[in-house]
């Protein structure tokens, strides 16, 4: 049997404790947690604690032990660029960094140029990208061009606590990692871009033609939160709506129509291992359908990352990645700008 | 043959060969069918194909004095204006009747809608042409009984429209979201009304068969399923004109189709 890939942890907050964490543990055959650090000292030493792991005193220190290749970057984005170049330059083998990458697309550019050049696997922590239903929508785009005329992203949700209730219990009281800050409508609608649509934005890029640039067109915030933003993108419309409510139905959804047919996606709700979407594609002489299955991607991130660093997948590019996050972030601020009053509609 | 009082003859307008049968077959104690082109009739069933305003004046210059369009579709703004006055000199009822619009699925849906909900958002696919997807969404908010429309077209590709707007729901003012595009695969059609603390869906798969459409309502104590409904909006309409739930109004309808053909023209040639 293979020595388990040995992995570090900066950041130990909800998205650690609800996903990598758990996923880790029932994959720990191929991966072993060496150490965690978190700014909040407590925090750390339990998660260590709980997971057998150590606290590293710091990032570096963490970066620099050789008996971890992986490096999850489990911060808040403005810590994301330095920490994952730090952990590159260190020797790191692969970076998985949650998402969004970094804040700005000068970051992203940083970070992809040094992955590039150091042939570091560099992954965004984005469950959808690795959905099996995703996967089964490749597949027969691999096989047929498809031209949408119109992508649908619609987010429809109930608050995020619900899910890390099902899924974890917070390490600390929530209460202690901070009061909620109050925002403006152009920084309210930057989070709902970059931290609630991203997770498709990468998807809906791959259905659109390359070359383009988008433009927003028109964009609103929803009460008591959520969006509704158009984009533009060359002869492409995209509708990108989010919104969380007050009951509990989940409808995760993305759909495009074009001439040679249609895709509809129906995904499971983040934090919570429900298993894979669904896929149906309609087209004009064929039919695909992928039905729900118990794998989920948060599980398929860390199966990539294993058999990328077992040599049995490429590396992704990461001028991808950098370009997935350029595109949400060219959105973002065209649609912060809009709800901002900068730009008159 | 056995007929009563309430059986009307119906005649059927249409270019497509066995087109309406099955309808007016599905009403036996009702409606019967006259052989082809035998006039007069009580009622003609207009197919609404491109040019149905030209066999409607055709209809109404033969003496027939119930006219049903099913499935209107677009047609030249003066020809329609012309048919409304015809149809008011000649003291003619005219009724429109639509798969979606007539049917029992969205009659439940919009009863689902109280004051909380504050916006609409209506998607939709389809085939043929961006008006016709457009019209097919309009139709569905008339039928929801959204007044006052304020729409202004976001963005347009040849194949693809994102709307956005206002109408009133009796006092309520609801924020509405339109969006589809023209292409292969289903024509469908989805309409969600989002409140804070409740979500109602429509779904609709295209066609005229009597397949059911899903409605449901989402809130706090779980979700209710509409009672699935094995008729059509068409034979549905059709019923509710035969039963007189729905009075005679002249050229009333069409008139008001016409209005709504006017807004949408001015939504397509928007930048």
């Amino acid at each position: 049997m293979a020595t388990p890939i040995g992995v570090g942890v900066v950041g130990t907050g909800l998205a650690f404790q609800a996903i990598h964490a758990r996923v880790l543990e029932d994959m720990s055959q191929q991966f072993s947690l060496r150490a965690v650090w978190d700014p909040d000292g407590a925090r750390a030493a339990a998660a260590a604690h709980w997971l057998g792991a150590r606290v590293a005193t710091d990032c570096d220190s963490l970066f620099a032990d050789p008996s971890i290749d992986v490096v999850v970057i489990a911060s808040p984005a403005r810590f994301h660029a330095e920490q994952a170049i730090a952990a590159m330059r260190a020797g790191k083998r692969a970076v998985l960094v949650e998402k969004p990458l970094c804040r700005t697309p000068g970051e992203a550019e940083a970070i992809a140029r040094e992955a590039h050049m150091r042939g570091v696997a560099l992954l965004v922590g984005a469950m959808h990208w690795h959905d099996p239903a995703w996967l089964a929508a490749r597949e027969v785009f691999a096989k047929t061009i498809f031209t949408p005329a119109l992508v649908r992203s619609s987010i429809i949700l109930p608050p995020n606590a619900r899910f890390e209730e099902w899924t974890t219990e917070p390490l600390l009281p929530v209460a202690a990692q901070g009061a909620p800050v109050a925002m403006d409508a152009a920084q309210l609608m930057r989070l709902c871009i970059l931290e609630l649509a991203i997770h498709d934005l990468p998807l809906v890029r791959r259905l659109l033609p390359e070359g383009q640039v988008p433009r927003v067109l028109a964009a609103r915030l929803r009460q008591p939160f959520g969006y509704a933003v158009s984009v533009r993108y060359g002869d492409v419309l995209v509708d990108l709506t989010g919104f969380l409510h007050g009951h509990w139905q989940t409808a995760w959804t993305l759909d495009a129509t074009g001439p040679q047919g249609s895709l509809r996606l129906d995904f499971t709700p983040s934090f919570v291992a429900a298993g894979s979407g669904t896929m149906v594609w309609e087209g004009l002489h064929d039919a695909r359908v992928h039905l729900p299955s118990d794998f989920n991607g948060y599980a398929g991130q860390w199966q990539a990352i294993d058999a990328i660093l077992r040599g049995a997948r490429d590396l992704p590019d990461p001028r991808e990645v950098a370009e997935d996050f350029r595109f949400a972030h060219a959105i973002a601020e065209q649609a912060a700008a809009l709800v901002g009053g900068e730009i008159a509609r | 043959m056995n007929s009563d009082d309430t059986t009307r003859t119906v005649g059927l307008a249409s270019r497509r060969a066995g087109w309406g049968r099955e309808l007016v077959a599905s009403l036996p104690r009702s409606l019967r069918r006259t052989n082809d082109g035998m006039l007069p009739v009580d009622i003609m069933l207009v197919d609404g194909v491109p040019g149905w305003t030209i066999a409607a004046m055709q209809t109404l210059a033969q003496g027939v004095r119930a006219l049903v369009v099913v499935e209107p579709g677009f047609v030249d703004p003066d020809e329609l204006a012309a048919l409304a006055d015809a149809v008011d000199e000649a003291g003619a009822d005219l009724t429109l009747v639509d798969a979606l619009a007539d049917s029992a699925a969205l009659a439940g849906f919009r009863n689902l809608l109280d004051d909380s909900f504050g916006e609409l958002v209506v998607d939709g696919a389809r085939a043929d042409c961006r008006s016709g997807l457009l019209l097919a969404q309009l139709r569905v908010l008339r039928a929801l009984g959204l007044e006052g429309l304020q729409l202004t077209m976001i963005d347009a590709t040849c194949a693809s429209i994102i709307i956005e707007g206002e109408g009133h729901l009796g006092p309520a003012t609801l924020r509405l979201r339109l969006s589809g595009a023209v292409g292969a695969g289903p024509e469908r059609l989805a309409v969600i009304a989002h409140a804070a603390a409740a979500t109602a869906r429509l779904s609709w798969r295209g066609g005229t068969a009597a397949r059911p459409i899903e409605v449901t309502l989402a809130n706090v104590a779980g979700i209710r399923t509409l009672p699935a409904i094995h008729e059509g909006g068409h034979r549905r309409g059709l019923r509710a004109l035969l039963a007189s739930t729905r009075a005679p109004s002249g050229s009333a309808a069409l008139r008001a189709f016409g209005r709504d053909l006017d807004l949408l023209r001015v939504l397509l040639d928007a930048p």
